[in-house]
């Protein structure tokens, strides 16, 4: 086994940076990944249960994004599913929030992947939408598909790792691979987490090579997932 | 409080004793006087004054006879009316704080009315009350009603509030002392407002055990937009000094622990020269053991039965029917017995653990001998040796009559929220006579009128500034200026989320048997609750133990705990509930620091615990009286820092969020603290004794008074104890929601955590009314920074430090102690990087 010094790791020949944001960057084809946004999710639920959270959700989500693509400067942008919580998300979506949103688009050529929270949505300011992008060999899709034999990467499922230590227990979103696949944190600012050790990864990770990289305040840390606790 | 008829001495005056100037009707003097008893002068008092439509306070030990004075103007008033009309109106409303209580009057309440021959109906209302029942007694109410806060506010919610209260006559609220200085007491307060708009002329009694603040439970009574602003006040002396001992065991105390393992035997001993004792503890887990520990060495077979709040209802009920009968010797038992209740011949209380403060601890005593002239008799079981000081401290608390009951809250912004949204689903309101109304309540008299239009727009859109659901909005206001629900969607929420007591979600446990098929199945027979967080860490096989049966877990169905029975297993997991979390005060510090201060007071301790001071001493330093004390050393790779203030538990709370924040500017990385009244402990990546020693000023910048250039206001919005705030307030306004109708468990992805929504306002709204809500309630837990620096400057010119190898034995109850608040700093970071270059270690490792 190798071990793992910084956030570069590769799956076949593809070349892969992991950002403490939560993105993915391929240097080789400057092109930036980030999973599960689910914009206008404090809407989606006024409107489905009533329920009145902060709608400021999509501001922070769109912040984020707007740091990391100042920071990597991609050529292409891949949002790999759940962009919008539902499908109606983009006609909810406020005038400011759109402008900043379109103004990445514009910016920078972005691919959507469809999720299973914006299946319904056939177009995004005249983009459409990719049920898989394959680069290298490698499939970027939504939701990680079980008996695959390209190596996958893949949202949906909000991958968080809780660790125990020196009494403390910690729970933070984080990456979660082995050497096949790379399941992505949800970058959107009120979307929940999974746990890692949940019988449902079990379906699709290989185990070889198998680790978690949580996101830290200022960097990444590596651990393995003997450490890890369930919930 | 109790009415305790049948043998009781507690009302047989002699005739001659009574000053007869308050006339009792004929029926009633015929039965007292048949019964050969006499009504107290309080009793009569009482009904004297609420004839006279006076608002009251009765303040009395238990034992005098409280809730029949309560009652008896009801009883009076209802046996006068006109026979053959069907009321459409609650006559009578008695709110109580437990269930367990509203039940155990309705047994006690049958006696008078069936001995004297009324005809009046009493029905109990509860969490627990079935639907169809509940439907019932709104279609056709009872007489009396006996319920707690959260069903008041329920009903005002209904559709029918006016109908079901426009008659009601008398709202008697007992133990007033326990409700009113919490959010319950001020849900409850802004019920009453809404009843008063109901029914006018209602007269409240208000019953409550010896209190430091008469007053503000006197003007929690009235409305404060009447002429006359305080009730009026009967108080009863107690008449014979408690009998308390605390007791002494054959085995020596343990330093530390909770479960009192070691004076078992000694328990046992007095249970088995009693008729009947009630066993206090102060958690649910403790209570667990201490039932089991009991079992193991009942040889005799003494019928020692468990109560707490996690356990089934019909199980409940039926130990307290046995109880009533007689038929035990014992409870064990939580706060769910801890109020006035008298379910039969107590002659000995045994009060396991802490006796967190005298109020409480009195109260507790005033189970036994429910004889108003006849001494209680308690006996105190410390589990360890730093008990051991806080249970002489209390012992003369006690003696000096010391009272230590808390403020009342106010002003809980979400809890007016809650009311705003029931007052709406009850049919609509206009905002200024609701304005009007909130603030003649004595929470609310200082609400200003422009926090009202907050909550009210929280309520309404969600209260965000830049952004309102108008669309969607749960209030709208018509065109006649009257507010309503949208939709009826709303008010059905409403009735699943009410309640001001933040619980963890809980489970069913239920017992399943084996089929045909080998699959088990649940049967039906139910156990009781456990929490969500501790069922979600059972693996099938697990043993756990649970309303006193050790049981096997089986496997999850339908949401439900099916488990079977187990065989003895070697050691159970015991379920812990976050309830038994809840740190307490025991307002004793200053009682314990004289005692540790004074050797020669020594001598009434029991051997190994005056031992153990005298090792303090040597091993390390045992501060005098004007001494402040702090230790540093090492312990399980974290390096700890104990203070010893003895400044109360708010005081050290703040100290905890200034001292953190200090520390981590200094780079020794806390990671987390916990206090009691006594001290606090800090534990840090860092060394900081270390630290210390190199450089004494590190000491005195630590605790230097000066708090300019803290930055704290930053450093507490990060802390657990505002997110646990928001948590609260979030979940009481009702923007996060407890349970949907019909909804089953959600998986960890979809819930949202409180955190995340704390965060995302705090960066968009901060000055939101719900932030505002979670600020002042943390506030509640903290002195403000004026008194923290007082503080800081009363230790400073007294601070001796101690640099040791390893933890002190005074220590030990501190760093033990329940109720850690984490840092959210550096500390956690350095965790992280500490164990991933064990992991990369391992890895490399491997790799050659």
């Amino acid at each position: 086994m190798r071990p793992h010094q910084d956030s570069l790791f590769h799956i076949g020949h593809l070349a892969i940076q992991m950002d403490r944001s939560g993105a993915l960057y391929l240097p080789q084809h400057k092109i930036m990944i980030v999973a599960d946004l689910h914009f206008e999710k404090a809407t989606t639920l006024h409107e489905k249960r009533g329920s009145a959270l902060p709608p400021f959700d999509s501001r922070d989500t769109l912040i984020r994004l707007q740091n990391i693509i100042k920071k990597y400067q991609p050529d292409q942008f891949i949002c790999l599913g759940d962009t919008w919580h539902d499908s109606r998300g983009p006609s909810r979506m406020q005038r400011e929030d759109r402008d900043i949103l379109r103004n990445i688009i514009t910016n920078c050529q972005t691919n959507f992947i469809i999720g299973n929270h914006d299946e319904s949505i056939l177009e995004v300011d005249g983009l459409s939408f990719y049920s898989e992008i394959i680069i290298d060999g490698v499939v970027f899709r939504h939701e990680p598909v079980e008996n695959e034999n390209l190596p996958q990467i893949c949202g949906h499922l909000h991958p968080v790792a809780k660790v125990k230590l020196k009494g403390r227990v910690i729970r933070r979103r984080c990456f979660y691979l082995s050497k096949m696949q790379c399941v992505l944190p949800a970058m959107g600012a009120l979307s929940g987490g999974l746990n890692c050790l949940d019988s449902i990864y079990k379906g699709f990770m290989s185990t070889e090579d198998r680790r978690v990289v949580i996101l830290g305040r200022d960097r990444l840390y590596n651990l393995g997932v003997k450490s890890l606790l369930a919930d | 409080m109790c009415l305790t008829f049948p043998n009781s001495r507690a009302l047989l005056f002699p005739m001659s004793r009574v000053q007869n100037f308050y006339q009792l009707p004929e029926l009633f003097s015929d039965w007292f006087q048949r019964r050969g008893w006499a009504p107290h002068p309080h009793q009569l008092e009482l009904l004297n004054n609420a004839r006279e439509g006076e608002h009251t306070l009765l303040i009395a030990p238990t034992g005098a006879g409280k809730t029949l004075a309560g009652f008896l103007p009801s009883l009076v008033d209802l046996a006068g009316r006109q026979r053959g009309l069907v009321p459409q109106s609650l006559h009578t409303l008695y709110i109580s704080p437990l269930k367990a209580l509203a039940v155990d009057i309705e047994r006690n309440l049958e006696f008078p009315i069936k001995d004297i021959g009324l005809d009046i109906r009493v029905e109990t209302r509860t969490g627990d009350t079935p639907q169809s029942k509940r439907v019932k007694q709104v279609q056709r109410p009872p007489d009396i009603l006996l319920t707690t806060p959260e069903q008041v506010s329920l009903l005002l919610a209904h559709r029918d509030a006016n109908k079901l209260f426009g008659d009601l006559k008398f709202i008697i609220i007992d133990e007033l002392h326990a409700i009113a200085p919490t959010k319950r007491g001020e849900l409850l307060s802004l019920a009453l407002t809404r009843l008063c708009a109901h029914a006018p002329t209602f007269v409240s009694i208000g019953l409550s055990a010896t209190v430091r603040n008469k007053d503000e439970l006197c003007a929690y009574l009235v409305s404060q937009s009447s002429s006359n602003k305080f009730a009026k006040l009967i108080e009863v002396e107690e008449r014979v000094k408690p009998n308390i001992r605390i007791l002494t065991s054959e085995t020596r105390l343990p330093l530390a622990g909770h479960t009192a393992f070691s004076s078992m035997v000694e328990i046992y001993g007095a249970i088995n020269a009693h008729k009947m004792s009630l066993v206090f503890v102060n958690t649910r887990m403790q209570a667990e053991f201490v039932f089991q520990a009991l079992w193991k060495i009942n040889d005799q077979g003494l019928p020692i039965a468990l109560h707490h709040g996690s356990l089934d209802r019909e199980q409940r009920r039926k130990i307290e029917a046995a109880m009533a009968n007689g038929k035990l010797r014992a409870i064990v038992c939580t706060a769910t017995l801890d109020l006035g209740i008298d379910w039969g011949d107590v002659d000995l209380v045994i009060n396991v653990g802490a006796p967190k403060g005298s109020s409480r601890l009195m109260q507790r005593i005033g189970r036994s001998n429910h004889r108003f002239d006849e001494p209680s008799v308690a006996l105190l079981v410390p589990a360890n040796r730093f008990e051991s000081l806080e249970c002489q401290a209390a012992l003369g608390a006690v003696a000096d009559k010391e009272q230590d009951t808390s403020a009342l809250r106010t002003l809980s912004l979400d809890v007016l929220a809650q009311h705003i949204l029931g007052i709406a689903c009850a049919g609509g309101f206009n905002a200024d006579a609701l304005y009007q109304e909130v603030i003649s309540a004595y929470a609310y008299r200082h609400l200003d009128r422009e926090r009202f239009d907050r909550v009210l727009d929280l309520v309404a859109t969600g209260g965000y500034a830049l952004r309102a659901y108008d669309n969607f909005a749960r209030l709208k206001k018509g065109s006649d200026d009257i507010w309503r629900v949208s939709h009826d969607k709303v008010a059905l929420r409403y009735r699943m989320n009410i309640g001001t007591i933040i619980e963890s979600t809980m489970i069913t446990v239920k017992f399943g048997y084996r089929s045909g098929s080998g699959q088990i199945r649940a049967s039906g027979r139910k156990l009781g609750q456990i929490e969500d967080y501790f069922a979600e860490n059972l693996v099938p096989g697990d043993t756990f133990l649970f309303g006193g049966e050790v049981v096997k877990f089986e496997s999850f169905q339908r949401n439900e705990v099916i488990v079977s029975r187990a065989s003895q297993s070697s050691s159970p997991k015991i379920p812990v509930y976050s309830g038994g979390r809840l740190p307490l005060s025991t307002y004793l510090a200053k009682r314990v620091r004289e005692i540790i201060a004074q050797p020669k007071s020594w001598t009434l301790l029991p051997l190994e615990v005056s031992e153990w001071l005298s090792w303090q001493k040597d091993k390390s330093i045992l501060p005098k009286k004007d001494q402040f004390l702090v230790e540093c050393f090492p312990e399980r790779g974290k390096f700890y820092m104990v203070l010893y203030p003895f400044e109360g538990r708010l005081a050290h709370q703040t100290l905890g969020v200034l001292l953190t924040k200090r520390l981590e500017r200094l780079d020794l990385k806390p990671l987390g603290f916990v206090c009691n009244d006594y001290g606090l402990a800090i534990w840090a990546v860092e060394d900081m004794g270390a630290a210390i020693e190199q450089n004494p000023h590190v000491l005195s910048k630590l605790l230097a008074e000066d708090m300019l250039g803290d930055d704290l206001e930053a450093w507490l919005e990060e802390s657990s104890i505002m997110r646990r705030a928001f948590r609260n307030c979030a979940i009481i306004s009702g923007l996060i929601e407890k349970q949907l109708p019909g909804e089953r468990r959600k998986t960890r992805s979809l819930i949202i955590s409180s955190d995340l929504i704390y965060d995302v306002l705090r960066r968009y709204q901060p000055d939101h009314v719900l932030l505002e809500a979670a600020r002042a309630d943390a506030a509640y837990e903290m002195l403000d920074l004026t008194r923290l620096n007082e503080t800081l400057k009363r230790l400073s010119g007294n601070i001796i430090f101690k640099n040791l190898e390893k933890l002190s034995p005074l220590s030990i109850a501190m760093i033990l102690e329940i109720g850690r608040e984490a840092v959210y700093g550096e500390g956690v970071e350095a965790l992280l990087a500490e164990a991933e270059a064990d992991y990369l270690a391992e890895a490399l490792s491997s790799f050659k």
